[in-house]
Formats: structure tokens, C-alpha cells, sequence
């Protein structure tokens, strides 16, 4: 077990090499210029001249990445263009924020789409399934950044039940969380649906039913805990989207997350700052890959049995 | 099984939350109404600083911050002229360029340390050495100290931009012990300002408490804390002040105005400011060096329609080539009247094919888009097809600033005539104000001339000569002068925006 | 189930057999996806949308009707002349959904075709060839997989400028590896079954070999994914525009409208109502079809 997970970790760190290179790329084709937008429109030549040299933006894009590469493994993400502090420290800042909207979204994603999956699946063919396929589908088709502002004109202005920006307490995350959530709840209810149709078809449950068990026991004693299991692993899997999500939400809702952090350093032309929100992003969702993975074995025993 | 009762667990608390959510979501309700926190005012704002350093960014929003934090030796007042704030007497000598300051005595820093001389001297030959602020630190040189209290710096001749250098923020007086230190700045903000920092959670707000021993009294605070959030969504922003969440906003969408201005809890500020925005064209890309083409784009738009459109009527049209509302105004033969036959004239005489004519305006918001797309739609009626590009801000600076363009909406804020003169349309400054890229050996020898002219009626006259000579040159098209607007909770009393957009919040109070 | 004529060497035959079992399983698959009440609404929402976005040009005039603005006739509320109301230029927001389903339908379609291209080739090769180029490809998949697809855009988009090749790109780069990882498996499952190796055993070449038994036998999830990612990518778009990353204006792309209408939501609601309806209609539409699709391709789950 402890050796596939350091397998596994092991195996992210050529990825995360190979995402800052690709990022780096990019970056280096991008038509600003950093200096200039960190001096102003006011800079004389010689302190422009003066920074690029600083900085480090004279050299071929090769070496400045492996540079980068380098103070990597020293636990050194670079300074900051736009606020000249350390990225590390800013991004230890941010990181608490995206994780307890995730948390958040998550949570009330679950707490929609497992109710719908399963009775839609224990009512399969009915107008009951089709009406709960028909409103875990709506949450994904809704853009993000609409439904929020949406949330905002009525929870917040017409009920004024919660506040409408801001990251003080756990009530500022519900909104947030309700836009990100109802994203990703499709999926989460729709696996559970087939998962449990297929669960509820096995042998055992119809023995279980044969033995004179009610219907709704089965399906809570028997059914559920086996249909679980895709649930998890969809769920890890929209991780993803919920990360992406983030960006827009975090910037309609205000929370001062790494996804808003990241549109304004790609704004500000703030390369390191970049690299390092895409950085923690992709360690974010291999990280959550991997939890998933030990999920499924957790829950199965016989996945368990192939790892150890 | 576990998991069925996990499952049920998660839903039982979910209910419990969204009762209890219900519950303190009322008690919220109530507070969004008349109770006030007489202790705080909560400031919105879209952009978040930097840093809370002074020397070490050039940004408005970074401005703002460092104004409570921090004091120059001087200060500019409400009409945008430099007064002593720091200093408590100053003198100069005519002979040697010499300027003599006497600082007040007894300020305090706010680590309780005393403000004197050394951290005056230290501070202005550090700040020398600061890249972000370079263009607000040439001015003096040889800063001395002379006892205590006492300081003496040099000027280059006559100079009125030094006061006003003084005042900016990049020269806000810092601790030498800091400075000794190489200390992080942003970190330690520490200043002889109004009001303390307390703390900064980075992307959502930044505290400040008053300063007790802040050393004008007339000046001190009189709110006791203020609170800084960071709401980038326009439209958010807005929901907040309606919710009462917050008591001021910075920058509010002109599309909320209308909402706004019929809610009684609140109070719009439209200020008309010196802001002058453009629609700027590479003077050194043909047609654009054409005189007749660039008259033509200039009458062929309707600034009314794109006040309306991007601004939703805060604005007033621009009337030359300078904005109006600074010493040396002049409308002569500005030409911006909307006439479209006249527009086709200038064509005419420019004698090309419009629709050869290539012209990409890059917008970095979405009012400068709205702008753009009026525009876009203007310039169809006399042939031209124009594109519209949006790139962010600091690509757009950067972009406009090396030349790479064809045109944008823009614009330039200046506090007075001479600086506004010298940083759009001097050729010294091709490659970073002067966008256009103009460059008039007449223009240049009429703004030196004016910065030498001490009288203010000879100088009036050599601006508006100035002016008169851009007009005819047409060099870019102003679109309008747009008012600045904020909007506070009615009861927040003595707010004051100046035309330059500067608030000045130590003097805030609530009525009670 | 499919290796029925495996056997069969001569060539005519095997089409004339392959087109036989095509026809039937594609009928059964229809006859799946009849049933599906649900996808078929789907489908006929899809059509109408394609149908609206082929004869946008015919219903409206782009110069006049979509582009064309009316100042004093701005923000005007639905009404006979203008049903969904005018935007903030005075425009027929009407005009301008319909007009609009031509960008954002040809820039999901168009992004979906070029990533099964690219995806496909590159899965296709690795799956077949196996050995060191699958690693190698693979390995680079996984880094492009590791970024979240949305943020990749959005970072390429910044950095290419903002026009619709350049989007188009942006948003396949990142649908890319969800394709290679589809063909690769696929061409995996058949690679070692019996006609192909017999096809094989007669000479033919891998090039045949892969357009005529792989690609055939990996269409239905490819079918699906292509569906649902069209759905992806009209809503990453709306987000990118949101973010000022998305086409140029004045095209009226729904996202871009949706964006742009976003500061008028107080007073104005039909201004963002309308074009956000009909990004929901069509992303609920594809995802219905896309299931459904799903559904009647794979019978387990019938």
C-alpha cells in the first residue's frame, strides 16, 4: 500500500516538470511584456533595461525554465512580478480559500445527486427518473458565472440570507458552493443511478428480497453501499471541473482563492505567480486522483488485493 | 451500511445548516438596515494593491492604502495643489535652487519611534534607488540634513513639479530603521499615516486601525477602523452596498447607477473629472499620418452615442485635444462635431480607400469595448472596417507603450495641464506616454516654453497655443471626459472626491 | 458479436458483410434511442439548433440586423418588433441568438472535429504501435490531462491573443487527451482480435488495417464523447468571454452576450436571460443526446 502510494507520488513529479515546461512555453509566446506592466507607462529605459535584467528576462526561455526547474527542488517557486513577494507565501494564503469552496461544492453536490441517483434508479422508467436526470442535468448546463450572479440577485439581495462576497465565515462559502456544486452534480447523480441499476439487478439482492427483506432496507442495507463505489471515483474525477470552476466563481463571489489569483497574475502578465496557481492546480488534482484511487480500494476489498 | 448512516448523517446536518443559515441569515437582514457600526467603514473596491509598501509599486490602487498609512512631507489638497502635510515651514532659495524644510515636531511613526530628519533623508535617497516610482524622484537631488528637524534638498532650476513629487506616495517618509534593515516594506508598512495596518488577507480585505498619536490633530480620524475588501465583480460590488455588507464603494458601474440613485439608503458621488480618454492612433502607421484621415475619424464618431452606450450618460463629451477644466482649455478648430458628409469630405481630400484602412482598437474593459463597438459602428458609415481587440491591462500597456498597435480606447489622468502636455504629446516620452507617438519640434518647444513661464497669464496663453496647435493636428481622438463615480451609505459624512478620483477617507465620519 | 465474418478473406465480401452488420447494429442502436424519450428531445433540439444555424443568414441579415446598432432604441423590453428586446447598443437580442447559435455551434463543432483528429491520430498510433511511442505519447498525455482543461485554455488563449482560431485551438489542446485516451483503448481491445489478425496474415497495411477495422469498432464512444464535449466546449467559451478571453466583438456569440449583458442583469434581466436560456437549452439537449447515446450504444445498461 505505502509503496503504490510512492509509486504514484514519485510518478506526479516528471508530470509537474512537464507542465511547467508546457506553461513556460506558452507563456513565452504571450505578446506582453512583464516589466512594462509592472513599471507603468511612466518607466525611463534604463530602470526597464535594469529589471529585465533582474529578472532574469534577457536569457533564452530554455535556461530561465530551468532555472525555474532548479529553485523548484529547492522549494522555491520564484518572487512574484506584481507584488514582489515570495509566490510560496501567496499561495499558502490562497490555498485554504479553494479548498473549502471545493469542500463546499463537493459537499452540496452529494448532497444532490446521491438522493436523485438513487431514486431515479429505484423508480428507473418512471416520470421520477426522468425529472431527476432532468435537474442534476440542468445544474451543468447552466454557465457558471450566470447561475452565480443569478444566486447573488436572489439569496443575497431579495432574501438577504447570505452575504454576497467575501470569505469571513463558512455562510460566504454557501453560495459559492451551491454555483460550483450544481456543476458537477450531473455526473455524481447519474452514476449513481446506472451503479445502482446494475447493483440492484445482482443476485444477491434479489436473495435478499426473496428472504422477505423490504425494498427500501435492500436498497439501503445491500444496495447503496456496492453502488458506491463509482460514485467515489466520478466524484474524484470531477474534482477537475470543480477546480476550473473555481476561476469563474471564486471571481463573481469574491473569494480570494488561487483560481481569481490566477486570472489576475495571467492579467498582470505576473509569470511566476502563474506557473505557480497552475502548479498547485495540478498537484491539487493529482493529489485527489490519487485519494480516490485508495478510496476504491478502501471500499473494495478486492481492488485492495492488487495493491498490496 | 456505515455508509447509509454516514450518508443520513450528511443530510441531517445539511437540514441543521440550512435552518441555522435561515436563522442567522435574518439576524443579517436586520443589520443591513439602519444599525451602522459607528466603529468601521467598510471600503469596496475591484483592484487589490500590490503591495503595501510606497515605494515599491506604481498603482492607484496601492495609492489609496498607502495614503492612510503613510505622509509626505507634502500633501495635495482638495483642488489638487501641494500642501505642507509633513513639513511644518519650508523656504527656497532663489540663488542656489535650494529648499529648506522644517519638520513638524513630535510626529511618531506608528512603532512609536519618533519621525526626524534621518528618516527623511534616508527615505528620499531610498526611494531614489526604487525602479516602480523613478519618474517621481528625479526632480530633487543632494538631500541633507541640517539638525533634527531640518532637512535641505537641491532642484534643477526653477521647479514646480517638486512639490507635487514630494506628495506622491512613492515618497511617503518611512522609517530609516527599515530602510537600514532591508526590510520588506509590504510587510511592515509602517508609516507616520492616520491610520495602523493591522492585517492583510491577501485577495479578500486589508484592516487598519486609527492611530492614536497621529501628529495633526485636525486631521485625525475619526472613524476607527477601517476595512478594506477586494470585490472584483462589478455587479457584486453593488449587492454588497444594497446589503449593507459594505459603506462605500470606490468604483461603481455606471450601469448601476439608475438602481442606486433611487435607493435612499444610499448616496451617488458624480464627480466630472479631469480624465481624459481617447480613441489614440499610431500617428507613424499610414493612413493614420494623414491629417485629413485622422480629421475625418474625429467627425465621423458620435461621442453622444458612445457616452450613452459605454457610460450610460456619466460622462461629457471631450471638447480638444486637452481636457477641459485645466488652466489653458481651448476649443478652437477642434473639428468633433458628429458630420458624417464632412467625415467623407476629409476622405476625400486624404484621397485612399477606406476600406483599405486598417485599424484594430485594443480595449482592456468592457465600457472601453462598448466604446469601441459605437465606434466600430461609426466608422462602417464612412468605410472604414475596424476590429476590436481586448487584451488586459497589462498586456495593453505594455502593448501600446512599444508602438505594436493600430489604435485603443484609452485615456490619461493628470492632476494639471503641464504634466498631461508633457506626457501624451512631448516626442521624449514616444516609447511610454506618448502614445500617439507624436512628435511636433513646435509642440515640444510650446510645452518647454510653458514650463518656464512663471506668470499664469503668459503661461494660460502658451497652453492654449499649445492646445491649438494639437486641435489642428488632430493627433488622436478624444471621446469624453467621464465623471468618477463612488456611491457611500447616506449616513457617512464629509466624503470629497477630487477631480483626479482621490478620496480622502481620515476625514470620514458617520452621522449619528 | 462483431467477429462474425471474421474469416472472410476476399475483399468484397467483407464490405458487403461489414455493411450488413453496420446497418444492423446501427438500426438497433436507433431503435434504443427511440425509446429514449428523453434523448430524443435532445436530438430534435440539437437539429433545430444546427437547422437555425445553417439558415441564420437566411432569417437575418448579419450587416443590418445582428451588427447594425440603433442607439436610441437601446435596452428596449421585449416587444412584437423586437421580441427578446434590444441590447445595450440598440441590437435585436433575437437576431442576435439566432445569428449567434452560427458562432458558438461551428466553434464547439469545430473544436470537438480537430481534437478527435489530433486525439484520435495520436491514440490511434499509440494504441496500435504500442511499445516506446505509446509510452512517449502517453506520458505527454497524462502532463496535458494534469491540466485542468479550462485553465489551459485560458492561459493559451492570453498568450496566442484573443480570435476564434486561436480559441478553437486553445479549448482542443485541452479536449485532446480525453480522445487518445478513447482510440488508444479501443485500438487496444481490437488490435489482438482474430479478423484483425487475420487481415494481417493477408498482407494488409497497417494504414488499412487501422481505417477499416480500428476506427469503425471505436465510433460509439467516440460518438458519445464527441456529444458531450461539444456541450463542454460552448460552456467553456461563455466562461472564457465572462473572463474578456472570449471571440471578437461585435460577434454575437452567446457567450459574449451572456457576458457582455451581464452589468444590465438588475434592470435589464432579458438581456442575459435569452442567450443564457439558450446556451442551457443546447447544453441540456447535447447532454440528454449524449446519454441517451450512451445508453443505446451500450447495452449493459439498457
Amino acid at each position: 500500500m505505502w509503496k503504490y502510494i510512492l509509486k504514484r507520488i514519485v510518478a506526479m513529479i516528471p508530470v509537474l516538470i512537464g507542465v511547467t515546461l508546457i506553461v513556460y512555453f506558452i507563456l513565452s509566446l504571450a505578446p506582453g511584456d512583464p516589466v512594462r506592466a509592472m513599471l507603468g507607462e511612466q518607466s525611463t529605459p534604463e530602470a526597464y533595461e535594469e529589471m529585465r535584467e533582474a529578472l532574469g528576462l534577457n536569457d533564452p526561455v530554455i535556461v530561465q525554465w530551468g532555472r525555474y526547474i532548479l529553485n523548484l527542488f529547492r522549494g522555491d517557486f520564484g518572487i512574484s512580478y506584481k507584488t514582489k513577494t515570495n509566490v510560496a507565501v501567496e499561495l499558502a494564503a490562497r490555498i485554504p480559500s479553494t479548498l473549502t469552496l471545493s469542500f463546499f461544492a463537493t459537499t452540496i453536490a452529494i448532497i444532490f445527486a446521491l438522493p436523485l441517483g438513487i431514486i431515479a434508479a429505484v423508480k428507473q422508467n418512471t416520470w421520477i427518473d426522468g425529472i431527476s436526470m432532468f435537474i442534476s442535468l440542468l445544474g451543468v448546463s447552466i454557465p457558471i458565472f450566470w447561475f452565480g450572479l443569478l444566486l447573488l440577485q436572489f439569496f443575497c439581495l431579495k432574501l438577504g440570507w447570505f452575504p454576497a462576497s467575501g470569505a469571513d465565515t463558512w455562510l460566504h462559502y454557501v453560495m459559492p458552493g451551491m454555483a460550483l456544486g450544481f456543476h458537477c452534480m450531473a455526473s455524481i447523480a447519474r452514476i449513481t443511478r446506472s451503479s445502482m441499476l446494475e447493483v440492484i439487478r445482482q443476485d444477491y439482492i434479489r436473495t435478499a428480497r426473496s428472504k422477505g427483506l423490504s425494498y427500501n432496507k435492500v436498497i439501503r442495507k445491500h444496495a447503496l453501499k456496492n453502488a458506491l463505489i463509482p460514485t467515489i471515483t466520478v466524484t474524484g474525477l470531477q474534482i477537475g471541473s470543480l477546480l476550473a470552476g473555481s476561476v469563474l466563481t471564486e471571481t463573481v463571489f469574491g473569494i480570494p482563492g488561487i483560481g481569481r489569483l490566477m486570472i489576475q497574475s495571467i492579467q498582470g502578465l505576473d509569470y511566476p505567480m502563474v506557473l505557480g496557481c497552475i502548479l498547485v492546480f495540478t498537484l491539487m488534482f493529482s493529489i485527489v486522483n490519487l485519494i480516490v484511487d485508495l478510496l476504491y480500494a478502501f471500499v473494495d476489498p478486492r481492488i485492495k488485493a492488487q495493491y498490496s | 451500511m456505515k455508509k447509509v448512516q454516514l450518508i443520513g448523517l450528511v443530510l441531517l446536518i445539511a437540514m441543521f445548516a440550512s435552518i441555522a443559515v435561515s436563522c442567522t441569515g435574518n439576524a443579517a437582514n436586520t443589520k443591513s438596515g439602519p444599525a451602522i457600526d459607528y466603529d468601521t467603514v467598510v471600503i469596496a473596491t475591484a483592484d487589490e494593491t500590490p503591495s503595501l509598501g510606497t515605494a515599491t509599486h506604481n498603482a492607484v490602487a496601492g495609492d489609496y492604502v498607502n495614503k492612510l498609512t503613510h505622509n509626505g512631507l507634502f500633501r495635495l489638497d482638495k483642488e489638487l495643489n501641494p500642501q505642507p502635510d509633513l513639513v511644518a515651514s519650508y523656504d527656497f532659495d532663489e540663488n542656489s535652487y535650494t529648499w529648506t524644510f522644517k519638520l513638524h515636531p513630535g510626529i511618531k511613526f506608528h512603532d512609536g519611534s519618533d519621525l526626524t530628519a534621518d528618516d527623511v533623508v534616508a527615505t528620499l535617497n531610498y526611494t531614489k534607488t526604487m525602479p516602480d516610482i523613478a519618474t517621481y524622484t528625479t526632480s530633487y537631488d543632494n538631500v541633507t540634513k541640517v539638525d533634527e528637524l531640518t532637512i535641505t534638498l537641491t532642484t534643477d532650476g526653477p521647479s514646480a513639479s517638486l512639490l507635487y513629487d514630494l506628495a506622491h506616495h512613492g515618497n511617503y517618509i518611512i522609517p530609516k530603521e527599515l530602510i537600514d534593515q532591508d526590510a520588506d516594506m509590504s510587510a511592515n508598512p509602517i508609516g507616520a499615516g492616520p491610520y495602523k495596518f493591522v492585517s492583510w488577507d491577501r485577495g479578500e480585505k486589508i484592516t487598519f486601525v486609527a492611530f492614536e498619536d497621529y501628529f495633526d490633530k485636525e486631521r485625525a480620524p475619526k472613524i476607527k477602523n477601517i476595512i478594506w475588501r477586494i470585490i472584483p465583480e462589478g455587479s457584486s460590488r453593488t449587492i454588497a452596498i444594497e446589503s449593507g455588507e459594505v459603506d462605500y464603494i470606490i468604483e461603481l458601474d455606471s450601469t448601476a447607477v439608475k438602481t442606486l440613485d433611487a435607493n435612499e439608503n444610499v448616496t451617488v458621488m458624480k464627480i466630472p473629472s479631469v480624465s481624459h480618454n481617447w480613441l489614440c492612433i499610431n500617428n507613424e502607421v499610414p493612413p493614420f499620418d494623414n491629417v485629413n484621415v485622422r480629421r475625418a475619424i474625429n467627425c465621423a464618431i458620435n461621442r453622444a452615442d458612445i457616452i450613452e452606450v459605454a457610460l450610460n450618460g456619466a460622462g461629457v463629451p471631450a471638447t480638444a485635444q486637452t481636457p477641459a477644466g485645466m488652466l489653458g482649455e481651448n476649443p478652437d478648430n477642434f473639428g468633433g462635431e458628429y458630420d458624417v458628409e464632412k467625415a467623407k469630405e476629409y476622405m476625400a481630400k486624404w484621397g485612399g480607400d477606406p476600406s483599405t484602412i486598417k485599424l484594430e482598437m485594443i480595449c482592456s474593459n468592457d465600457t472601453k469595448r462598448r466604446a469601441a463597438e459605437v465606434i466600430q459602428s461609426n466608422l462602417k458609415e464612412i468605410g472604414i472596417e475596424a476590429g476590436i481587440v481586448s487584451l488586459d491591462l497589462a498586456t495593453y500597456l505594455s502593448e501600446t507603450a512599444a508602438g505594436n498597435f493600430t489604435g485603443f480606447i484609452g485615456g490619461y489622468t493628470s492632476n494639471e495641464m503641464m504634466s498631461f502636455l508633457k506626457g501624451v504629446y512631448h516626442s521624449s516620452n514616444i516609447g511610454s506616454s506618448n502614445k500617439t507617438r507624436t512628435a511636433n519640434p513646435e509642440v515640444d518647444r510650446l510645452i518647454e516654453l510653458a514650463s518656464k513661464t512663471v506668470d499664469q497669464k503668459e503661461r494660460e496663453k502658451v497652453l492654449m497655443e499649445v492646445t491649438k496647435v494639437l486641435n489642428d493636428n488632430c493627433y488622436q481622438i478624444p471621446i469624453y471626459q467621464d465623471y468618477t463615480l463612488s456611491v457611500h451609505k447616506k449616513d457617512l459624512d464629509n466624503t470629497f472626491i477630487t477631480s483626479g478620483g482621490t478620496f480622502f477617507a481620515q476625514e470620514w465620519s458617520w452621522k449619528k | 458479436m462483431i467477429t462474425l465474418n471474421a474469416n472472410t478473406p476476399a475483399r468484397d465480401t467483407a464490405d458487403i458483410t461489414k455493411k450488413y452488420k453496420k446497418k444492423s447494429q446501427s438500426a438497433e442502436v436507433w431503435h434504443r434511442l427511440r425509446r429514449n424519450k428523453a434523448a430524443m428531445l435532445g436530438l430534435v433540439v440539437a437539429i433545430l439548433l444546427i437547422l437555425m444555424a445553417i439558415f441564420s443568414s437566411t432569417l437575418y441579415d448579419y450587416e443590418t440586423q445582428v451588427i447594425n446598432q440603433d442607439i436610441p432604441n437601446r435596452l428596449q423590453p421585449p416587444s412584437w418588433e423586437h421580441p427578446f428586446g434590444t441590447d445595450e447598443s440598440g441590437r435585436d437580442i433575437l437576431a442576435r441568438i439566432v445569428y449567434g447559435s452560427r458562432f458558438s455551434l461551428s466553434i464547439g463543432f469545430s473544436t470537438v472535429v480537430f481534437a478527435l483528429i489530433v486525439g484520435g491520430t495520436l491514440g490511434a498510433l499509440a494504441g496500435y504501435y504500442g511499445g516506446m511511442l505509446d509510452n512517449i505519447l502517453m506520458r505527454i498525455m497524462d502532463i496535458f490531462l494534469a491540466i485542468p482543461g479550462t485553465l489551459f485554455a485560458i492561459t493559451l488563449v492570453a498568450a496566442l491573443g484573443q480570435n476564434t482560431i486561436n480559441l478553437i485551438i486553445a479549448l482542443a489542446i485541452s479536449s485532446v487527451p480525453g480522445f487518445a485516451r478513447i482510440l488508444r483503448s479501443s485500438v487496444l481491445s481490437v488490435r489482438e482480435v482474430e479478423y484483425v489478425e487475420a487481415a494481417r496474415a493477408i498482407g494488409a497495411t497497417d494504414a488499412r488495417i487501422i481505417m477499416q477495422h480500428v476506427i469503425p469498432n471505436s465510433l460509439a464512444p467516440v460518438i458519445v464523447q464527441s456529444t458531450l464535449n461539444v456541450a463542454t466546449v460552448i460552456l467553456t467559451i461563455a466562461g472564457l468571454s465572462f473572463l474578456g478571453l472570449g471571440v471578437r466583438p461585435p460577434q454575437p456569440e452567446w457567450g459574449a452576450l451572456l457576458s457582455s449583458g451581464r452589468q444590465y442583469l438588475r434592470d435589464y434581466g432579458y438581456i442575459t436571460m435569452f442567450p443564457g436560456l439558450a446556451i442551457m437549452t443546447t447544453i441540456l439537449a447535447l447532454n440528454l443526446l449524449g446519454d441517451g447515446l450512451r445508453d443505446a450504444l451500450d447495452p449493459r445498461l439498457k
